[in-house]
């Protein structure tokens, strides 16, 4: 029954990040002529990370727009990128992450893959404290103030998250370069550095759980402050709870669930909820524990 | 328990709606100022950068 359970909620899950993924990218003439989308859906930012620069895009990535303007003159802040990030932060979390990237699907899809019996997948690298904050790092340094502050001769900085690490860019790169020879071309040392980086991603998310999420994506730090307060989140009935700890074994972060529901690292994928055999652990806007709380104070006895 | 789980999920709540007031103000103001034209005019080229070419 509890297996039965999972393998639905992970079919649940994977099709909602194939349709995701499918109506984000759906501009089926941009991958056939190695062109990208140029209409007006592009001013709309999607949830995940999804690069533009993809020939299927239908709309923009949040941290290259952010970035964009950012880097324009005259911009300190950016109301219009943040405000969708606070936005969507506040309303959803990291429940983005889990369910609404196409980067992060691409991840799970890698971390499928059979490895040899001799090896072994890991929970975490050595030193995952340290490099659990490197995606702040990321934000700070090369989404924000690098854009501000280094900028050429008529003040226009430059996206230098997307041009020195991010690898959901160099996906959409080797998508469109593979139907146009024109940029195939100009391809030299920076698309191999960049390749390079993509490489690393996917041999590391086959034996390690979506490493470029934990380790590097600025988006997803952004989405992870808003989760203790999000109006999406997870609860723990501590009622129920027996403190058993199945819910970090079934988690692929190794988050102490019952200890930290709505932690800065969680995506929400929904594992441990489905594994807890007390069905202690519940999500959503208005999570049951709520409502029977207040059903409770409503009527007094 | 029961008070305690309402006591804990209100707080939240109340933030996370006034968040949302502010993040929407934000995106009017935004829009207003001409940020949404620069992403589509960002957007709709193809960012080189992006795809390791520039």
């Amino acid at each position: 029954m509890a297996k039965k359970l999972r393998v639905a909620h992970d079919r649940r899950r994977n099709i909602i990040q194939f349709l995701t993924a499918v109506l984000s990218n759906a501009y089926i003439v941009g991958f056939l002529e190695g062109k990208i989308y140029q209409g007006d859906a592009k001013a709309f930012c999607v949830p995940g990370l999804n690069c533009y620069a993809c020939p299927g895009a239908l709309g923009s990535c949040p941290i290259g727009s952010l970035q964009a303007v950012l880097g324009s003159r005259d911009k300190t802040f950016s109301f219009y990128v943040g405000g969708f990030l606070i936005a969507i932060g506040a309303t959803l979390g990291r429940f983005v992450c889990g369910w609404l990237c196409p980067f992060g699907w691409f991840q799970d899809l890698l971390h499928r893959i059979p490895i040899p019996k001799t090896w072994k997948r890991l929970r975490r690298l050595p030193g995952e404290k340290f490099l659990a904050k490197l995606p702040y790092v990321f934000l700070i340094i090369l989404v924000i103030l690098l854009p501000m502050y280094v900028v050429d001769l008529i003040g226009q900085g430059s996206p230098w998250f997307c041009k020195w690490v991010c690898p959901s860019g160099t996906l959409s790169g080797l998508l469109l370069l593979a139907g146009n020879s024109g940029l195939r071309s100009v391809a030299g040392w920076l698309f191999a550095w960049k390749n390079l980086i993509l490489l690393v991603t996917i041999l590391t998310s086959i034996i390690l759980y979506r490493p470029f999420c934990r380790y590097v994506c600025p988006l997803g730090a952004i989405y992870g402050l808003f989760n203790p307060v999000s109006l999406y989140r997870l609860e723990i009935d501590e009622k129920a709870c027996t403190k058993c700890g199945i819910c970090q074994r079934v988690c692929k972060l190794d988050i102490p669930v019952y200890i930290t529901p709505n932690s800065t690292a969680c995506i929400r994928c929904g594992d441990c909820i489905v594994a807890c055999p007390h069905s202690a652990i519940k999500s959503g806007f208005k999570t049951k524990i709520q409502a029977a709380s207040q059903t409770a104070s409503d009527y007094p006895s | 328990m029961e008070k305690n789980n309402r006591v804990h999920a209100k707080p939240s709540r109340i933030i996370a709606i006034a968040i949302l007031v502010v993040a929407s103000i934000a995106i009017v103001i935004g829009v207003v100022q001409g940020e949404a034209l620069i992403v589509l005019k960002k957007a709709t080229t193809i960012c080189l950068e992006c795809i390791g070419l520039g």
